[in-house]
Formats: structure tokens, sequence, C-alpha cells
């Protein structure tokens, strides 16, 4: 049997290199912020509720923001040391990396401000940058999103807001598989030269948009069946939390640490 | 463009937050007139879109990549005030659960890329929407207006880290690069870089939603009008001259010997007035430098000052602190400064 000619080509495809990598660079990303998202059901409840240590993070940040010695930052570092003593390897790689990573950023960045005769308190900034990003990573690996939502209830912040922030939760972990898939498909279809990347993305983002229209008209019909007009109250679980051992013990530290600023800094001298 | 902590000082972080509070209540309030109950939902999932937006590396010409916000096109498509609400959520997102962006920042975050972004990006397309036929090109120019607007408000918040919040020895406490550095450092990038991402994501967005789906969000943006903007800004421009009723020093309005009383801010600013002064003397024969004829400097002022002994300066607009054998700078009343 004779072949026709085109079937008898020799097969000689070579496509050209192309810088397809904005598809791996966001998957990468999105499958990231998927993997923290899924972690958060894991969490174990602690004997606290969520509002004093938001409350003394806030604060701790705000002195380290404000020191200006050495001395107050160490004593924080020993602090944070010490809490990261009791948490495993797997939690111990992403506080530490994500804190070191966001100090060695800040070190590039500060560095030429040396030659400005910045030096002094520029150099502080890479420290305290360690500092404050670890101290909001141990926050959000001991505590749940959906406890941090809820102490956020308990700072009077209006309920539309609260109801924003908790559906946006729930739709990044939703919006974010979709588009993840959506980009892994792109990605089984990229091959070759692709001349038009922009639509490709544009696409992607476009689908999602169509996609999240549908889904609040979902939410919409859900919430009206069980009645629940975005009104939120604070469940404590039945029990009374307000102020437990362990948040009585987080107070007494934030106290020493007041007070250690105060005299470190010298502040009413 | 997300300020991480320790760059800006607390007090520019509360002031920007202080302007943050109306803002987004004027937003709720707006949202909840404008936008219908069953389309609440839609909010959460903007906020959603916008937080994964920022995720997204959008290819740029010559094979490199870029971040949106894309305040801009979930402005044009929910309306500005819903917009503000949506990336403000996705900032607090970022900045608690994501160590992206400072917590004590975040209202000069929201302040960028909440209201400066989503605003200037959506005025700037209704208005050029009625003289541009083509409404995609109207939206990339708000887009690239609006993230460029948001950077240069960053740039300076950065830039006067340096010239306010110093030492004795004129150290910068927070973000060490004065204007001349940062405006520079944040707006080549997004001129060229962020500001095109931005572009290529707000209108390769809205002409695939054009194209597929016409009207899908026609029915949620909110009749947005600038008049309340607007009369808000013609209130603040009415309101100004208030100021010079006032028996006090306005914040940050000081001369040069109020400068000196002031230890919060270190020396740093005084010693920039006595350079100032040194290079623009106000008389020739009254110079910066102590002399037998002008034993204090005195500051060079646009207004003019006249110094009278302390115990003769008891009127209420002359400055509260009063130092025996100093020569006080009598403040003068506007009839006098401007006779």
């Amino acid at each position: 049997m004779k072949l026709p000619e085109w079937a008898a080509r020799e097969e000689i495809y070579n496509p050209g290199s192309d810088w397809d990598y904005f598809i791996s660079r966001s998957l990468l990303r999105l499958v990231s912020i998927l993997t923290a998202l899924r972690s958060q059901g894991l969490r174990p409840t602690r004997p606290i509720g969520a509002a004093p240590p938001l409350l003394a993070t806030l604060v701790m940040v705000l002195f380290v923001v404000l020191a200006r010695t050495t001395a107050f930052l160490w004593a924080v570092l020993a602090g944070e040391l010490v809490l990261l003593c009791f948490h495993r390897g797997r939690q111990l790689r992403q506080v530490l990396g994500a804190a070191l990573a966001a100090a060695l950023f800040c070190a590039v960045i500060v560095a030429p401000s040396i030659l400005l005769g910045n030096g002094r308190y520029a150099l502080l900034l890479p420290g305290k940058t360690f500092l404050t990003v670890t101290a909001l990573m141990l926050l959000q690996e001991n505590l749940a999103w959906h406890e941090l939502t809820g102490a956020l209830r308990t700072f009077r912040i209006p309920s539309l807001v609260i109801f924003i922030l908790d559906t946006t939760l729930r739709y990044i972990a939703i919006l974010g598989q979709e588009a993840s898939e959506l980009l892994t498909a792109l990605k089984l279809r990229s091959v070759g030269h692709n001349p038009d990347k922009q639509a490709a993305l544009s696409g992607v983002a476009g689908v999602m948009l169509q996609k999240s229209q549908r889904l609040s008209q979902d939410m919409y019909e859900a919430m009206r069946c069980r009645c629940f007009t975005g009104e939120y109250t604070a469940y404590d679980g039945g029990r009374k939390r307000r102020f437990t051992p362990a948040a009585a013990l987080l107070i007494l530290f934030l106290l020493a640490y007041a007070y250690l600023f105060i005299r470190l800094e010298g502040v009413f001298s | 463009m997300h300020i991480p902590e320790n760059y800006l000082s607390p007090s520019t972080c509360g002031v920007l937050g202080a302007v943050m509070v109306p803002i987004w209540l004027l937003s709720i309030r707006k949202v909840k007139e404008t936008v219908p109950r069953e389309k609440l939902p839609l909010l959460g999932i903007a906020a959603a879109f916008s937080f994964l937006a920022m995720m997204f590396n959008i290819p740029l010409p010559g094979g490199t990549t870029g971040h949106a916000v894309g305040g801009t096109l979930i402005a044009i498509l929910f309306g500005p005030y819903a917009a503000c609400l949506a990336v403000s959520v996705a900032l607090l997102i970022q900045a608690l659960f994501f160590g992206d962006g400072g917590i004590l920042a975040f209202g000069a975050n929201c302040f960028n890329m909440a209201f400066v972004l989503p605003f200037t990006g959506y005025f700037i397309y209704h208005g050029l929407k009625k003289v541009i036929p083509s409404e995609t090109i109207a939206a990339g120019i708000g887009a690239y207006i609006g993230i460029n607007a948001a950077a240069f408000c960053a740039a300076v918040e950065f830039g006067i880290q340096p010239l306010l919040f110093t030492d004795g020895a004129g150290q910068a406490l927070y973000c060490p690069y004065p204007l001349w550095i940062s405006i520079p450092a944040m707006m080549i990038g997004h001129l060229t870089l962020f500001g095109l991402a931005e572009v290529v994501f707000t209108t390769g967005i809205l002409t695939y939603l054009r194209k597929t789906s016409p009207d899908l969000f026609h029915a949620v943006q909110a009749p947005s009008s600038s008049k309340s903007l607007f009369g808000l800004l013609a209130a603040l421009i009415a309101a100004t001259p208030l100021g010079l009723l006032a028996a006090g020093t306005a914040w940050g309005e000081w001369d040069a010997e109020e400068l000196a009383d002031t230890d919060f801010f270190g020396s740093a600013l005084a010693i920039r007035h006595r350079a100032w002064n040194r290079a623009f003397p106000s008389t020739p024969s009254c110079r910066t430098t102590p002399s037998p004829a002008c034993p204090m400097p005195q500051a060079t002022s646009f207004r003019p000052s006249s110094a009278q002994p302390c115990s003769s300066s008891s009127s209420k607009s002359s400055r509260p602190s009063c130092h025996p054998g100093r020569p006080s700078i009598r403040r003068p009343s506007i009839k006098e400064a401007y006779p």
C-alpha cells in the first residue's frame, strides 16, 4: 500500500524556544497558596482565644518598629526563639524560611543607605524585619484563619467586612483550585511558540471571573436556605474563653516586654 | 508596592490608617445602599479574585513578567467603593496570613492600593470614556495612571521618612532613602514593567469579557458618581482658611525656634533649617551664625517676623514656650503679615 505524500513525509516539527514560564510561576504561587489554605483544617484547638494573641502580636510588632536599641531586639529574639522551640520541624522551616527571606531582601534594599551615612538604624531594619515576620508567622502557624477572623469581630469590625473576609478566604481556595486547573490545561496545550500569551492568561482570568459570578449566585441561594443574612455572632464553643490562664500568661509576658521596652529604650528618661 | 513593616514610622502608618477609616465607612455605606443583597457574595469573590490576580505572573513583551494589582479592573466591573473594600480585604489577608505587607503599614498599603489606585483609575476611565471611542483604551490608560499614582504615593511615604524621623545625629530611623531616591526607585519600575502589567491585565480581561459575556457584570456595578468625591474635595478646600483662625501652631509649620524646642524629631530638622538659613539669609545683617548684632539664629520666613523680649509677648498668638533671656519670635497677625 502506498502512503499518501503527506503521511509519508518525515515529521521535522521543531518548536522554537519560547518564554512560557509565566504559566509555571503563576501555577507555583497558586499551589503554595492552596497548600497553606488546606493546612488550616489540621490546626489543633488552642486553650486560648484568638483575640489575645492577635493583640499581643500587634503590640510586639509596634514595640519592635519603635525600638532604637539592639538590647530590646535581642530580648524579643530570645522570646521568639523560646516559642519556636515548641514547634515541629516543618513549622520551623516555614517560619524561619519566610523570616530569613524577608530579612535578606530587606538587607539588600537598605545596604546602599550606608553610603548616604544612614547606616546606624538602617542596619537594624533587617533584624527588625526578621522579628516582625517571625511574630506574624508564629501567629498564623498557631491559630486557624477562621479563629483570626472571629477575633476581628471582637474588635468591632463591621459585619460586612467580616462577611467579605470570610467569603474571600473560602473563595480563594475554590477560585485558586479553578485557576490552577486552567493553568495546568494551558500548560499542557502550550506546545511550540505561543504568539499571544496575554490573550491566554486573560482567558484564564476571564473564566475565573465568569465562574465567580455563578459561585456568588450559588452562595446567595445557600445563604437564603440557611437564613443567613451576613450578620456574625462570636461563637465560643460553649466555653467562656475570655480570660483563660493561657491568656493571663500571655498578658503577663506582654507586660514584661512593655517594661523592658520602657527601661531599655529609655521612654520616660 | 506592598510596604513592609519597619519602613514607615508608626505615626505615618497611624495617619494613613486614620485617613482610611472614613473612606472605608463611606465605602461600606455606599455598597450597602447600591449593591443588591443577592450580589453581596460577589464582593467577597471579587476580593478573592483581587488576591489571586496578584499571584499571576503577567507575560510582558521581551519575555519578562510582572504582577498586577487589578484595582482598576475591579473598580470598572464592580464600582470604586466595592473595589476599595475588596482590595482592602485582599491586602488584609496578605498581611495577616501571608506576611506580605506590614500589619502596621496596612493603612498605608490600603491608602495606596485600595483608595488611590481604584479611584484614580476608575475616574480617569470614566472621564476618558466620554472622549475616547474605545472603552478598552480608556480602561488601559486609567489602569496605567492608577497604578502609577499609587506607586507615587508610596514613594512619597518612603521619601518623607528620613526628612521627618531622624535621631539627634541626623540618622534616619525608618526608610533611609529621601525623596530624590525613593521617587525614581519606585516610579521607574511602575512606569515601565508594573504599569504595563496592569494595562495588559485590565485590558485583556475586559476584552475577553466583552467578547464572551458582555452583560455579565452590568447589573453588579453600583451607580457611582463623582459628585460626592468632588463635594468632599470642595468642602476641604473651603475649610482650609479655618486654620488661620487657630491660636496654636499648625503641625509641621514650625519656625526654627519651635523646631529647636521640639525634641521628638531629634535635631535633624533644626539642622536642615539652619542650613537653609545659611543658604538664604533673610537680611544681610542677620545671619544664622550668632553675631554681636544678632545673637540668635533667626528663621528665614516668607512672613515678616519680629523679635522681641519674652516678657512682652503675651498675646494669644505668641509661642507658648518662653525661655528667660532668649528673644522670642512673635507670630504676626494676618493684618501685620499682609497689610
